[in-house]
């Protein structure tokens, strides 16, 4: 019998063989996973911190890469805070949207109402070493603003005429000639011969006298002569000397020319100290109440920059000593605007005040200063009239008001130099007022401000508490070198405005002044203008776009100059433009698709210095 | 029914369901990725990591329902459920990440596991499929697995009885060419390639003895490539039920692992 | 029957009964009036070759000999003593097993819409055969004693209807139990004992069978009475022909016991048509159209059919016209399937195949298709869990194409497991498909395994230790799941869908299910 091929099983098991188990696989790998998972979890709290974390942080950050309490609190994530401890040392609050609000819109209760973005929304940590905080998606900008460059608003700039006075008189049309005249090209060629390319930067280079003008305009190093004018209005070179005025020494004694009581000079150099220093004194003597203002005004930004550079370590950068300090004066100021908020709500302001203004008039009059007494005799009266919840004030006089005060806190801190810290501080927080505040509002909001700080303040201590040490990196200085720069500007400005307070003189003296400053600033008058005895700050060759930056140097691969600023070769004013507004960016960059981050022109956060 | 046919989805319905939801989840990433940049941590970044968490938890219970003989619902429709939201998972995962590389040990490993538990998933759906029909079109004998050794003993105690009075030419040939063969079962890779594999070649040796042999002798050399055949058939089940049940080597310690790493992930996110 | 003494008590009596099935003594056989209708000469051999399947068997008072629901393969023939048929309440309001294996899942009490698919009904729902009663009318009524050369349980061994009144000893009793195979032998030779079973058949049993076929359910008495007594009894061996196709159609068959393959001759192969089991009927097509049989008729095992003459017929289809518009309807259908089958050949492969296999039998058989099988074992996991941790099949058996059959039982239509179960322990509910073991009754005596044909009940070992220290055995065979509300779990549990159970006789299914 052939054996038959088997269809099926050849036999059948008289039992079933034991099944392997249900959970022969399932058991030890949930077990291994679970082991693993442990691993990690350990590791992870041992200190291996890359066990649990979503990627590199960016290399700005590689230092504190594994150390997450720097910038997490367990259970509560990043907090602007943790950003704030070595960013935004300065002036807290830079880097917050309420400041980009007001950065862009000028309007405090516009900021103050903004919402409050974390700073991590648009910086995004964790995607590795290459990656750059700085760039941040249009998507963001277009919560709020607009999605694509077609729905752009037309440049403010161009909207309303709120354009500062270049303080220049220039005319495009008649030097295009005479670069065309001098040197054979056409009339599109000749902007380059002035505009010039800077070699690193994406711009063009300042328009400046001595690279640009004074190849025409100072043949031989003169701009022009200067008519005599009557010795007793001006300082001679000696007294220049004498003040040490910086500068003098480059002047000599030949370059004057001194005949009946009347000094002229043949040859004026660009920025001649001799006429910048008496232009200043005749100033001070012709309108001095503006003078002083400005002083003042000087002065105030000075103690604001010194207030800022004072806090301009970052809260990392601070040893324990240095933060409790800190905490130690934000607390004694927060204090101090709550009990103000207090007695202005109990209305004690007023009568505080006034009396306070009474112990000075007793002191002056003690001292023999009648004038002084009287004066301030007179401010008690006009206070104790207007009494609190009077009208606010127009702009116009609140400006009157502030420059009046200003004057004030100068007369006091000439009188008493111990006094100096005390009014750089009134000093500071006159210019800080805005029109039509209340009072209330703006106590309310220091008060907010320095428990935010404070805030801040006790958050870093917490933080030195459970030991976790400041990062080692060099923490950011660039906020004080910009500090310091504008300080040492400042600081610069005033001291070119430093002609002491005389006794006032009489009107038609005043008017001598003026008329004796415009023959002296005759050969400056040609380009600069000449308002009362000053001349009106230069602002032509700063950038126009006050929101924006915008940079020649791409454009100018593609387009040539006047296919923006075309029919500028026939302007005769410093303030022509001839530029089309947003409608010559869409050109190109809308519809031939170029790039148009809203990244490229804008910033979001304002300048350390605005 | 062919092999070829057996690929085809058991219940095309359910793939149109996957397919659409599919595209109901990209078209949901689209919109949102317009609406505002996108993170996995926060918005529409989120939910899609919580639905590609929940759905891999879903996952891990179809071991866990296949365990108990429990009344619910057919295994078949959780197989079903299992293949295609994985698939979604998947797709989940990568949405979640915004199609942009993890940063990270962890964010690469819980992306290279979810592709490793999804794919060889769907390597394993395949080979489900395929294998089950070449070997039901192409084999004779059928075994349990871990009955293939003695099934083998069985044969070859078969062959010996057979040959025990033979001529000494039958016998010498089947010491040297045959019972070397049926000894042990002899799993074979090329089996997945083609079931007959090698079927002719070993069938060879037989064919030319018939010839050799004398009438009476046939029948044995018959009944010999008969049991050859027959312990082919066995080889074949024992590589292919084997690579069966090895896939699951490959594709559930690694989704354990997944498990673990996605609790940790969790754990991350909600502390830090 | 729960206690461990019951049990051993139980099997010590079993035990001792089967150490008398010992073949009876030839001279005591002699002596019975049993075989009195033998030729003289031919007894002596007859006996010899009879006595292997005759066995003296003796009952204590109280003990069971047949009990109700039971299938049996033996007639007894009560040589001493008294036996009475005890009825039950439920049996006496109930005087028919009707529907057995073919009531319909959705119509049982509890029943679970999708178990239906599961066991394999398909749509045809009731499958139309009528489970016949097999005990004599009169012994139905009232406590009726059979006393001393009184027979009783041949009609059922022969046709394999379940048992419909349960028989117990009065007094201590002696009978010859007389196996299936003995019971044949004495039939074919002893004319006497053939006439006497007609007999006692026609006046008995005949009539309440032809009552129970749906066809003659509306038939005066009267003429029941007539056609009882006019028609002919006639048994076939299996494999015997019954009917050849093309030969003369001149009698209306009714199949009483047994299973008849209907088939078409295509080519040079028969190809199996449909098959006929007790209640069905053939050759109405033939006596309607006066033409010849459409087909061939075969006994695939030992049939018993009631043969009634073209007159006989014609006078029913005369006196009653519904009768015979149903068998017109009847007859179409047949020859519609038998055209259809002419023209594809193929699609009664499996019906072929069952019918070879035995498979037709079976009215839930788990089959598991190979080609999506992926060999995981869920279904037998998910059997074990269904049955307290050990399964109920083996996943091994024979295949046919891509279908491999397992060991897991068919529930058939005549369970002969069911025979020969010393404690009841197996059981059919009546009006239920699932044969089942109650395992606390079970004393592992294993006649149900070893009288399974395909293998399909295993012998289970438990912790309680026997009398001989080995441990109890138990018998243990698939139940349909019958405790869970989805039905079987092994069908459920695949997570491909390659296990079906379907039932051979449903021809739908088959073809919608299989190919």
């Amino acid at each position: 019998m052939p054996r038959k091929p088997t269809w099926g099983t050849p036999s059948r098991s008289e039992h079933y063989p034991p099944l392997r188990g249900r959970w022969q696989f399932l058991y030890p790998a949930l077990i291994a996973g679970g082991v693993v998972g442990l691993l990690l979890l350990g590791a992870h709290l041992l200190g291996a911190r890359g066990a649990l974390s979503p990627g590199g942080v960016t290399t700005a950050h590689s230092t504190i890469d594994t150390q997450c309490e720097q910038c997490h609190t367990p259970r509560r994530g990043v907090s602007n805070i943790r950003c704030q401890r070595c960013h935004d040392p300065s002036s807290a609050g830079r880097l917050t949207a309420a400041a980009h609000v007001l950065f862009g819109s000028s309007d405090p209760r516009k900021a103050a109402a903004a919402p409050d973005l974390a700073c991590a929304r648009c910086h995004v940590e964790h995607r590795g070493r290459r990656a750059s905080l700085d760039l941040v998606e249009d998507v963001q900008c277009a919560r709020c603003h607009f999605g694509s460059l077609g729905s752009h608003p037309e440049f403010a700039v161009l909207r309303s005429s709120t354009r500062q006075a270049p303080g220049l008189k220039f005319g495009h049309q008649k030097h295009v000639e005479e670069v065309m005249k001098q040197s054979g090209l056409a009339s599109a060629q000749t902007c380059l011969q002035c505009h010039q390319k800077r070699p690193t930067r994406r711009d063009f280079e300042p328009i400046s006298f001595d690279l640009h003008c004074a190849s025409c305009h100072a043949k031989e190093g003169s701009i022009g002569s200067a008519d005599p004018v009557p010795l007793t209005d001006v300082v001679d070179l000696e007294g220049l000397r004498a003040r040490g005025v910086p500068g003098v020494a480059a002047l000599r004694p030949e370059e004057f020319e001194s005949a009946r009581g009347k000094v002229a000079r043949p040859s004026l150099r660009h920025r001649d100290p001799w006429v910048l220093f008496n232009l200043d004194k005749l100033r001070a003597e012709s309108d001095p109440d503006g003078y002083t203002a400005e002083r003042a005004r000087l002065q105030a930004r000075i103690a604001s920059l010194e207030r800022r550079l004072a806090a301009a370590t970052p809260l990392a950068g601070l040893d324990r000593d240095g933060l409790e300090q800190r905490a130690a004066a934000l607390e004694s100021e927060s204090r101090g605007a709550a009990q103000r908020l207090a007695t202005l709500a109990s209305g004690a302001d007023v009568r505080a005040g006034a009396e306070r203004l009474g112990e000075v008039e007793a002191r002056l009059r003690a001292v023999g200063d009648g004038a002084a007494a009287d004066e301030v005799a007179r401010l008690r009266g006009s206070a104790g009239a207007s009494g609190p919840g009077a009208a606010p004030l127009g702009t116009t006089d609140f400006e009157a008001r502030r420059r009046e005060v200003l004057a004030l806190l100068d007369a006091v801190e000439a009188a008493d130099p111990a006094l100096r810290p005390r009014a750089q501080d009134l000093r500071r927080r006159l210019v800080s007022l805005v029109p039509g505040e209340d009072a209330a509002d703006v106590l309310a909001r220091v008060r907010d401000q320095r428990q935010a700080a404070l805030a801040r303040v006790h958050d870093e201590l917490g933080l030195r508490d459970q030991g976790v040490a400041p990062p080692r990196a060099a923490l950011l200085d660039a906020d004080r070198r910009e500090l310091e720069r504008a300080l040492a500007e400042a600081r610069a400005q005033l001291a070119s405005r430093s002609v002491p307070a005389a006794t006032p003189l009489a009107p038609e003296e005043q008017q001598r002044r003026r008329e004796t400053a415009n023959v002296l600033a005759a050969a400056c008058a040609k380009c600069h203008v000449l308002s009362g005895a000053a001349l009106d700050t230069v602002r032509a060759a700063r950038p126009v776009l006050v929101r924006a930056r915008f940079e020649h140097a791409p454009h100018l691969l593609q387009a040539d100059c006047a296919r923006c600023h075309a029919g500028i070769e026939a302007s005769t004013v410093s303030r022509d433009l001839n530029f089309k507004g947003i409608q010559s960016c869409r050109e190109c960059h809308r519809s031939l698709q170029v790039s148009q981050d809203c990244r490229e022109c804008h910033l979001f956060h304002p300048k350390v210095v605005p | 029914m062919g092999s070829a046919g057996a690929l085809r989805p058991k219940q095309p319905r359910n793939t149109w369901l996957t397919g659409a939801a599919a595209a109901v989840m990209l078209f949901l990433y689209a919109v949102a990725r317009a609406i505002a940049p996108w993170s996995p941590k926060r918005g529409a970044g989120l939910v899609f990591g919580v639905a590609a968490t929940v759905v891999i938890v879903f996952e891990m219970a179809y071991p866990l329902r296949r365990a108990r003989a429990r009344p619910l619902g057919t295994a078949q429709r959780w197989l079903q459920a299992h293949v295609y939201l994985g698939v979604l998972a998947l797709l989940a995962v990568l949405i979640h990440t915004g199609f942009r590389a993890p940063g990270g040990l962890m964010g690469w490993s819980l992306l290279l596991l979810s592709a490793w538990t999804t794919v060889t998933g769907l390597v394993g759906v395949w080979l489900q499929k395929w294998l089950p029909a070449v070997m039901a079109e192409g084999l004779r004998v059928e075994a349990l697995y871990e009955r293939i050794p003695a099934l083998v003993q069985h044969l070859v105690e078969e062959a010996d009885a057979l040959v025990v009075n033979a001529s000494d030419a039958l016998e010498r040939f089947y010491t040297t060419e045959v019972r070397g063969r049926l000894a042990a079962v002899e799993p074979s890779w090329l089996y997945l390639l083609d079931v007959r594999a090698g079927r002719e070649r070993a069938l060879e040796p037989f064919r030319r003895m018939i010839t050799f042999v004398d009438p009476e002798e046939k029948e044995i050399v018959n009944d010999l490539m008969t049991i050859r055949m027959e312990k082919m058939d066995l080889d074949v089940h024992y590589s292919l039920q084997g690579v069966l049940r090895r896939w699951l080597i490959v594709h559930v310690p690694p989704a354990a692992l997944l498990m673990a790493l996605l609790v940790l992930h969790i754990l991350a996110w909600a502390v830090y | 029957m729960s206690d461990t003494s019951d049990r051993a008590a139980l099997r010590q009596r079993y035990e001792r009964r089967m150490q008398l099935m010992v073949p009876a003594e030839a001279d005591l056989l002699a002596r019975q009036a049993l075989f009195a209708g033998i030729p003289e000469k031919a007894r002596p051999k007859v006996i010899e070759k009879v006595r292997r399947y005759i066995h003296l068997v003796r009952f204590e008072e109280g003990d069971i000999v047949l009990r109700e629901g039971e299938y049996s393969d033996s007639a007894y023939y009560v040589v001493e003593g008294g036996a009475e048929v005890v009825l039950t309440r439920e049996s006496e309001s109930r005087p028919l097993l009707r529907g057995g294996a073919h009531v319909p899942g959705a119509q049982r009490p509890g029943a679970r819409p999708e178990a239906a698919a599961f066991i394999g009904r398909g749509a045809a729902g009731l499958s139309g055969t009528v489970m016949l009663s097999a005990l004599p009318a009169e012994l139905t009524t009232g406590n009726k004693t059979l006393g001393p050369g009184e027979i009783f349980g041949e009609i059922g061994a022969l046709s394999r209807y379940p048992v419909s009144a349960t028989v117990r000893a009065r007094n201590p009793l002696t009978v010859l139990q007389i196996r299936l195979p003995g019971l044949r032998m004495l039939l074919a030779s002893s004319k006497d004992f053939k006439k006497s079973v007609e007999e006692r058949y026609r006046q008995r049993v005949l009539a309440r069978h032809l009552r129970q076929v749906p066809l003659f359910a509306r038939v005066e008495d009267a003429f029941l009475e007539d056609i009882k007594r006019r028609a002919e009894l006639v048994s076939f061996e299996p494999g015997q022909v019954i009917a050849e196709e093309g030969s003369d159609a001149d009698a209306f068959l009714l199949v009483v016991g047994g299973y008849v393959k209907v088939s078409v001759r295509a080519g040079s192969s028969d190809l199996a048509l449909t098959y006929l089991r007790k209640g069905d009927y053939a050759g109405e097509s033939a006596l309607l159209l006066e033409d010849q049989w459409p087909f061939a008729l075969q006994a695939l095992e030992h049939v018993e059919v009631v043969k009634l003459t073209r007159e006989m017929f014609r006078a029913v289809t005369a006196a009653y016209p519904d009768i015979e518009d149903e068998l017109w309807s009847q007859a179409v259908a047949r020859l519609k399937a038998r055209g259809a089958l002419k023209r594809n050949p193929v699609s009664s492969e499996y019906v072929q195949m069952a019918m070879e296999t035995g498979l037709i039998h079976g009215e839930s058989v788990l089959l598991i298709d190979l080609a999506t099988c992926t060999r995981c074992d869920e279904c037998v996991r998910g059997c074990a869990d269904a049955h307290g941790g050990e399964p109920r099949f083996v996943r091994e058996g024979q295949k046919y194409r891509r279908w491999l059959v397992p060991t897991a039982c068919y529930q058939c239509t005549d369970p002969v497991c069911m025979i020969d179960c010393p404690t009841g322990a197996i059981t059919r509910q009546v009006g239920t498909l699932e044969v089942t073991i109650d395992q606390p009754t079970c004393i592992g005596c294993s006649n149900c395994a070893n009288r399974c044909p395909w293998g399909n009940i295993i012998m289970v070992e438990k912790d309680e230790k026997r009398a001989d220290g080995k441990n109890v055995e138990v018998a243990t065979k698939c139940d349909l799941c019958l405790t869970r509300p989805e039905g079987p779990a092994c069908v459920q549990m695949c997570p491909h869908g390659s296990a079906v159970r379907i039932s051979f006789k449903d021809l739908d299914r088959v073809t919608s299910t299989l190919t």
